[in-house]
């Protein structure tokens, strides 16, 4: 409505308009598209493209095993978690937190790769909506591949109209708040989000003034700083509650006293002194193991410097008959698992 | 260039349906939950989940009035041991509890029982926690054999139930246990003949398990179609001349105190022990802060769990109240309000 009001758009048709707000893929949870990059698209003589249906399907199931088996497993320590926010431990916030993180991650980015892979089939080409948040440097590196259309989104429709950079250093810090603050309620109308988008804009915002006094940051500890922020973001962005937050972060923090396992205690042997005890039961309340502990490294390593899906589809030889082979055992496989599947998380904003 | 993109697509697709349709094909025909009556390994057992489905079998096969007693309840009555209460009474007994259980799996157990051994007493154990209605249906109760039980029941998740039950990871991965043990010539043994539960020791310390079931707490209300579970057991006993003794299952005094500490939830447990004399007369109350007595080592295995020992004072209350030395309310008898006015 806001192209057409503008006249960006024009030559409107109520069945090219109705496909646009109906085209099922990226209908409920994203990538959010603009009219102009779809409309195009839709054209009656479109040729069927194979090249782009094989990558189609090998991005539907990467999506679909993203989602059902990374995310969903995650899910039940997340949920746990918060559920029992009061009582975490040391290591059970953070492993409640971490595996948020991760699910919130594989969830999304899962439902976006299948919604990309939908299009492909159809050889409708939907835009990129992550591209490897995790491994980023800073903060602005963070927002420019994650939820990239939302970025864009907002860029459009609430920065740039609020004057964007043009007007010097303090209005662009304002308006810099004020749009993550909206997109903070964009999400849900909750204190919680208000406080996840206005604290994401302040970090924007002392990035902005590190970049204007010329500072440098070692890229690893950039790496360390930024996925600490926006781990513990997604804090305030779970949490039910304000004071559920608190509870999670104070366990983080230690405040709730520091607990390990049995089997932890030979490799921090000093750990005893600093009156930091083991035992077992360690992690009741989110239901982990020393598995759990395990899996959260590898796929911290895994979302720091693995290729992501989109990489990965441009970087494979479509014309290599195992790679059907291996979408096929992927999706069975994914399928399988979906005997107690939960709705995309994405579904709720 | 065409055909071999076709040949790719079409790869793809005869792959997945091919993959898919071995799997199912070879979970249906171990059939892990019993469901089809398919045996095509020659399967002894198909005890995979945590001893419904063995308990089930092992009734199905037994000669009909073996057992005069039965025991119903969840795991928290794992521990009532059937030899225990033989030597107490003179009747044969059999520990039917299996883990999780709800009050839908004891209706469907009694009718099961009923159809097969026709006892002279049930004791039923019940749960506060199995009596909220906002626990999910059991997915094992519906994979079980005795869901035969429940055809006129109302039960969530009826849809795509063969599908959803062997199509899945789950069921793959207890088929293909089955068939390997088979070839290793191993049996899965977790319960005696009588049903006793073979496993688990008393730990040394319980620090923590007062957390167990606190988030199990939120949103409690007990459900209706719990109460009408109860009432549908207790018709069947008497039409029956079943000698249904209910007990209120022990759980340790820290539980206790966390319920204590949320008055809403206070007042449902109190509305619990209230409810379940209504229904069935009179009850034993082991769910009281006289277990505070029984607190700590060997009495309990954790939160919600009472050990053996723990479990054979229960039995001894049950069946012969004044040869034990315990507290007087352990085992307090709660009587309907209709009788003699409600106590808790």
């Amino acid at each position: 409505m806001v192209y057409a009001y503008s006249g960006e758009i024009k030559g409107n048709t109520l069945i090219g308009y109705t496909l646009f707000v109906s085209f099922f893929p990226q209908l409920i949870a994203g990538p959010i598209v603009h009219y102009r990059e779809m409309i195009g698209q839709f054209q009656f003589d479109k040729k069927i493209d194979f090249q782009m249906i094989k990558k189609g399907i090998f991005l539907f199931t990467i999506g679909l095993f993203k989602k059902v088996l990374i995310a969903d497993n995650f899910a039940f320590f997340a949920n746990n978690g918060f559920r029992n926010a009061e009582t975490l431990s040391f290591a059970e916030g953070w492993i409640t937190s971490l595996s948020y993180t991760f699910q919130l991650y594989f969830d999304f980015s899962g439902y976006t790769d299948m919604a990309i892979g939908l299009g492909m089939i159809f050889n409708i080409v939907l835009p990129q909506n992550f591209n490897s948040p995790y491994k980023a440097s800073n903060i602005k590196l963070f927002w420019r591949s994650w939820h990239i259309t939302l970025g864009r989104f907002l860029k459009d429709h609430v920065y740039i109209p609020l004057g964007g950079n043009k007007f010097g250093l303090s209005v662009k810090l304002r308006n810099l708040i004020l749009t993550f603050i909206i997109g903070g309620i964009w999400h849900g109308a909750g204190w919680t989000f208000l406080i996840w988008g206005g604290l994401h804009g302040i970090a924007l915002c002392l990035h902005s003034i590190w970049e204007k006094m010329g500072l440098k940051l070692n890229i690893i500890l950039g790496w360390f700083i930024t996925f600490n922020f926006v781990n513990l973001m997604w804090v305030f962005f779970r949490a039910k509650d304000f004071n559920q937050a608190i509870q999670v972060i104070k366990s983080m923090a230690g405040f709730k006293g520091v607990f390990f396992p049995d089997w932890a205690a030979g490799f921090f042997s000093i750990l005893p002194a600093l009156n930091i005890t083991f035992g077992t039961p360690w992690a009741n309340n989110v239901g982990a193991t020393k598995y759990t502990v395990i899996w959260i490294i590898v796929f911290l390593a895994f979302v720091a410097k693995s290729m992501n899906s989109n990489e990965l589809i441009d970087k494979i030889d479509f014309s290599q008959k195992r790679y059907a082979y291996i979408s096929a055992a992927v999706l069975v496989g994914s399928l399988m698992f979906m005997n107690n599947i939960k709705e995309f998380l994405y579904f709720n904003f | 260039m065409m055909k071999t993109h076709i040949s790719y697509i079409k790869t793809f697709l005869l792959t997945s349906l091919t993959i898919g349709f071995i799997i199912f094909l070879f979970v249906l025909s171990v059939d892990p939950y019993d469901k089809l009556g398919i045996n095509v390994w020659n399967l002894e057992n198909k005890a995979v989940s945590a001893g419904g489905n063995f308990k089930y079998s092992h009734i199905e096969n037994v000669e009909k009035n073996e057992y005069q007693i039965f025991i119903l309840g969840s795991s928290n009555a794992n521990h009532y041991d059937p030899e225990l209460i033989e030597e107490l009474t003179g009747l044969k007994a059999y520990n039917y509890c299996v883990h999780n259980a709800q009050t839908l799996s004891y209706l469907a157990i009694v009718r099961h029982l009923i159809d097969k051994q026709v006892p002279k007493i049930i004791i039923l154990n019940l749960d506060f926690f199995n009596l909220n209605e906002n626990l999910p249906s059991d997915i094992r109760l519906i994979r079980s054999p005795i869901y035969k039980y429940l055809i006129n029941e109302k039960i969530e998740n009826k849809f795509d139930l063969l599908l959803k039950t062997y199509f899945s990871w789950k069921s793959f991965s207890d088929a293909w246990r089955l068939v390997y043990y088979k070839f290793l010539g191993k049996k899965i043994i977790t319960h005696k003949k009588n049903g006793a539960y073979i496993y688990e020791f008393p730990p040394k310390l319980i620090e923590t398990n007062f957390r167990y079931f606190e988030y199990e707490y939120k949103d409690f209300k007990i459900g209706d179609k719990n109460i009408l579970h109860l009432e549908k057991i207790r018709k069947l006993a008497h039409h029956h001349n079943i000698k249904l003794i209910v007990t209120l299952g022990a759980i340790n005094m820290a539980q206790i105190k966390e319920i204590k500490k949320r008055k809403q939830l206070y007042e449902t447990f109190k509305s619990y022990k209230e409810l379940s004399a209504n229904i069935f007369g009179k009850v034993f109350d082991f769910s009281n802060e006289s277990v505070a007595f029984y607190n700590g080592f060997p009495y309990g295995l954790d939160a919600v769990h009472p050990s053996s020992e723990l479990s054979n004072i229960i039995v001894q209350k049950i069946f012969s109240s004044d040869s034990v030395d315990a507290p007087l309310n352990f085992g307090k008898i709660l009587h309907s309000n209709s009788n003699k006015g409600g106590n808790n």
